[in-house]
């Protein structure tokens, strides 16, 4: 216990003794983290969006007036890509557009007759859920005698699929970018202090104190650095959420269909922290590992 | 306890191809609690050996044995066993100019997770027996050289060392204090620690009437113990 209040000790000591460097280095996590943490958001609010889009995705198959509507409905439940079928009638999809027209409905009265045809729509299984798939399966619909029109829409989920994984790939090369500098500013700040403390540690040496007991300080001042440029992140993003999510949740509704806008989940608190004393311990290993040869 | 077998050194140099040498061919060997001064002139190795013993340099021939153990085979962590059992007194007293009295003195002990009560009970006795406590939350910049290096006595005594290596110990203190520190030397000695005092000071060596290794130019050319 002695030993650990010892190491303690030291570690406090070489964090007073690295000052502002010590700032740069938990300054510079920070960045890092919440950049992130700033792009992962976003690359996760748009994979939810994509998730809960590729769950809505269906075909609707257009009927001619002369189709036999039921036995297509059953041709098309026997097959596997298809979760559900259901036949909207004429008289069906006249309801709907009354309702989507709402207080303009007398704009239908002037009609001789009801022009719209009926349909099937299909909701796809999930691993059905992709453009080639979606493609091929409306393809088959639209062979289907009394079939006379097929539409679907799967590209504009795949191209949310894409801006999730750039800014994924965005988010985490500025980070990687900020957490390198990061890990290189924990280098400077740990080879400063060993060489602040050369001679003490030349002392500690003689005196028969063991490595781990002599290193054991700049590896610890490396991850708590990490943990508090990380806990300074959390704050930030946190700060965030406080700021930006009242704002953005009607946004995110109204354009991806997304309800709750989270930033940080306490799991990715833990993993950012976690990230942090990696990061940290890191960099003082390089500097520990390449600078204090006894 | 302590055996040179056909030692030298010989430091790299930018002046010299040959480097220079600071040891060259020194046998002798040392008994469990003996008490044994080195000396002679600066430059005449005195320090190199004291560094050798510590296996704070390595030699470039021969053989080091503290304890029957070889210095040079010994791994990194039987290194800082063997450090464990040696109290070193440097000739700049290496003090740690951040750390109070009491906490250079007190290091020795806490790398070694003594406990609390034990560092401080320990550490005071050794400042009560160089003078020194009631100097002991003082900065070593307040301290006279003499002070000073009474508190790297202190250190080096704290742990009550199997072997006690001095360098110059009494170079900064008057004569009356080199006197209480010899006692000092003395006092440890009986109690079974080895000492090995280098010193450039024959005189001081007369009168405590040990035995005397001398160095010149790096080599033993006399030793009142035994045969050169």
């Amino acid at each position: 216990m002695s030993r650990v209040s010892f190491l303690l000790g030291e570690t406090g000591l070489t964090i007073r003794q690295s000052g502002w460097i010590s700032v740069v280095a938990i300054l510079l996590t920070a960045l890092s983290f919440t950049t992130v943490g700033l792009f992962l958001w976003l690359a996760r609010t748009l994979g939810n969006a994509e998730a809960h889009w590729r769950g809505e995705m269906r075909i609707v198959a257009y009927l001619d007036d002369e189709a036999n509507a039921q036995s297509l409905l059953q041709t098309v439940r026997g097959w596997p890509e298809v979760r559900e079928a259901r036949l909207v009638t004429k008289a069906e999809a006249l309801e709907r557009l009354r309702g989507y027209l709402a207080d303009r409905r007398e704009l239908l009265g002037s009609l001789p007759s009801n022009p719209l045809p009926a349909s099937l729509e299909l909701g796809l299984a999930a691993d059905a859920a992709t453009p080639e798939e979606t493609q091929a399966l409306a393809g088959r619909v639209g062979r289907l005698r009394g079939v006379d029109e097929v539409q679907y829409t799967a590209e504009w989920v795949e191209r949310l699929d894409r801006w999730r994984r750039v800014l994924s790939a965005v988010g985490l090369g500025i980070g990687g970018f900020l957490a390198l500098a990061a890990v290189l500013t924990v280098t400077t700040s740990a080879t400063l202090a060993t060489h602040a403390r050369r001679r003490e540690m030349e002392v500690m040496r003689l005196v028969g104190a063991g490595e781990g007991l002599i290193r054991g300080p700049f590896l610890l001042q490396g991850m708590i650095q990490g943990i508090v440029g990380a806990l300074v992140a959390l704050g930030c993003l946190a700060a965030a959420e406080i700021v930006l999510a009242p704002r953005l949740a009607p946004l995110l509704a109204l354009t991806l269909g997304l309800e709750p806008v989270t930033f940080l989940s306490p799991l990715d608190g833990a993993v950012l922290l976690a990230g942090g004393a990696v990061l940290g311990g890191l960099g003082s290993l390089l500097a520990v590992g390449r600078g204090m040869r006894p | 306890m302590i055996e040179f077998e056909h030692v030298s050194k010989v430091y790299a140099s930018t002046v010299s191809a040959e480097g220079v040498q600071a040891l060259d061919d020194v046998t002798f060997m040392i008994q469990k609690a003996e008490f044994v001064f080195v000396v002679g002139p600066s430059g005449a190795g005195k320090s190199t050996l004291l560094r050798l013993l510590v296996r704070e340099e390595v030699p470039t021939e021969g053989e080091i044995r503290v304890g029957g153990k070889n210095l040079l085979r010994l791994r990194r962590r039987s290194i800082t066993r063997l450090r464990r059992l040696i109290g070193v007194i440097f000739q700049d007293g290496r003090l740690l100019p951040d750390r109070t009295v009491f906490d250079n003195v007190a290091l020795v002990l806490r790398v070694r997770g003594a406990a609390r009560d034990d560092v401080r009970w320990r550490t005071q006795q050794a400042l009560r027996a160089v003078g020194l406590l009631p100097k002991e939350g003082a900065y070593p910049r307040a301290l006279s050289g003499g002070e000073r290096q009474r508190v790297a006595i202190a250190r080096a005594l704290v742990r009550e060392p199997v072997l006690l290596l001095a360098d110059e110990p009494t170079g900064d203190l008057d004569d009356e204090s080199a006197g209480e520190i010899m006692e000092l030397f003395k006092v440890v000695n009986t109690r079974g620690t080895t000492v090995v005092v280098a010193t450039h000071e024959q005189g001081l060596a007369a009168r405590m009437r040990q035995r005397t290794i001398q160095l010149m130019a790096g080599r033993v050319v006399k030793d009142s113990g035994g045969a050169v």
